[in-house]
């Protein structure tokens, strides 16, 4: 197994810590006042988490989200779809059916395929009866004007 | 069954926008619209300039796109799966740049903060300079960790998926990553100091 890194350790070093700094970072995120009573905190701790929570805040507001151009989200758009591959218009009807219908037509298509089987089935059967009544009639020992 | 309209869409969940973006573009040009700016956003932090992250935002939708009919979730839902094709594109586009050293990055930062926070002092906007600085001196993935909160204001849980971590480790990472930062920082501003004295002993001799 490889080892850990830095930024893997399995066990976090001070949970209390990271917790209250992810709920303060939560808290920026969503614009409400922090209000998580450090009770699990020492007061190095809370020195320390006061210095960070600083720190989030200036990150807060540096990171700003950027809006990208208008005319580029729309061309993106419009690019993505034009590049869709057209489906069939059958195809999109059979999605649009409700499922009872999509059933019954499965029934229906099953039995067709069913029948068409049977009768090409029989069609070939008697095909091969009919080579078989030939190759009989080839046959000398059957054949009526065979020489006795 | 009928098909839904814009609005009706809008409602769906990401899972059933999928499942029918296979088929149907439509469903597609909606997931698009609802991760497009996150996706812009995140690649506008890592590269630090808007004509790179238009083309790599794009390229990540053509992508996702092409690739949609192979998307199978287990365990990576569409918005994770998204930032983790964003995440190759930037990882490929640093290694290029590397490659062909062209222009510094943070270049374009401080032009962005100088027009678009025109209202902040001057003070105020070189020290977020130096935030975003610092910020891009930190490791690739703190720099995606900060970003993704940040940025694109998303929970831990979230954020452990895209990563491939647990909530847990993510709230670790975030602990560490502050750390780093204020040490970076701290470095800066030292090597600042140090270059305002240089003139002075300079001129003393």
């Amino acid at each position: 197994m490889r080892p850990f890194s830095d930024d893997e350790l399995p066990e976090a070093p001070n949970s209390a810590l990271e917790d209250w700094l992810a709920a303060h970072a939560d808290a920026l995120i969503r614009g409400v006042p922090f209000a998580l009573p450090a009770e699990g905190l020492s007061e190095a701790e809370r020195a320390e988490a006061h210095s960070l929570m600083l720190l989030a805040s200036r990150l807060r507001e540096g990171l700003r989200p950027v809006t990208p151009d208008a005319a580029f989200v729309a061309r993106l758009r419009a690019e993505l779809l034009a590049q869709a591959p057209a489906r069939p218009a059958l195809l999109i009807g059979w999605q649009r059916l409700p499922k009872r219908y999509k059933l019954v037509a499965r029934i229906g298509g099953l039995t067709l395929t069913a029948g068409l089987a049977l009768l090409a089935g029989r069609h070939v059967l008697e095909l091969l009866l009919r080579a078989q009544r030939r190759e009989r009639g080839k046959d000398p020992d059957l054949s009526l004007t065979a020489a006795g | 069954m009928s098909v839904p309209n814009a609005e009706e869409w809008a409602h769906q969940d990401d899972a059933t926008l999928v499942a029918r973006a296979r088929t149907d573009p439509a469903a597609f040009g909606v997931l698009y619209e609802r991760y497009v700016q996150k996706v812009y956003n995140y690649i506008y932090y890592r590269t630090g300039n808007h004509e790179d992250a238009e083309d790599l935002t794009a390229r990540v939708f053509h992508r996702a796109m092409a690739h949609i009919k192979g998307y199978v979730e287990r365990g990576v839902p569409f918005q994770a799966w998204l930032y983790r094709i964003a995440h190759n594109l930037v990882a490929n586009w640093h290694r290029d740049r590397s490659r062909h050293k062209v222009i510094p990055l943070d270049e374009f930062v401080a032009a962005r903060l100088r027009s678009e926070m025109p209202e902040t002092s001057a003070e105020l906007r070189d020290e977020i300079e130096r935030l975003i600085q610092a910020v891009r001196a930190l490791p690739e993935e703190r720099q995606q960790l900060l970003i993704l909160k940040f940025v694109d204001q998303l929970s831990n849980q979230e954020i452990g998926v895209i990563m491939n971590r647990s909530e847990g480790a993510i709230k670790s990472l975030y602990h560490r990553t502050l750390l780093a930062l204020r040490e970076q920082l701290g470095s800066m501003a030292e090597q600042t100091q140090a270059q305002a004295e240089k003139p002075r002993k300079g001129k003393r001799r």
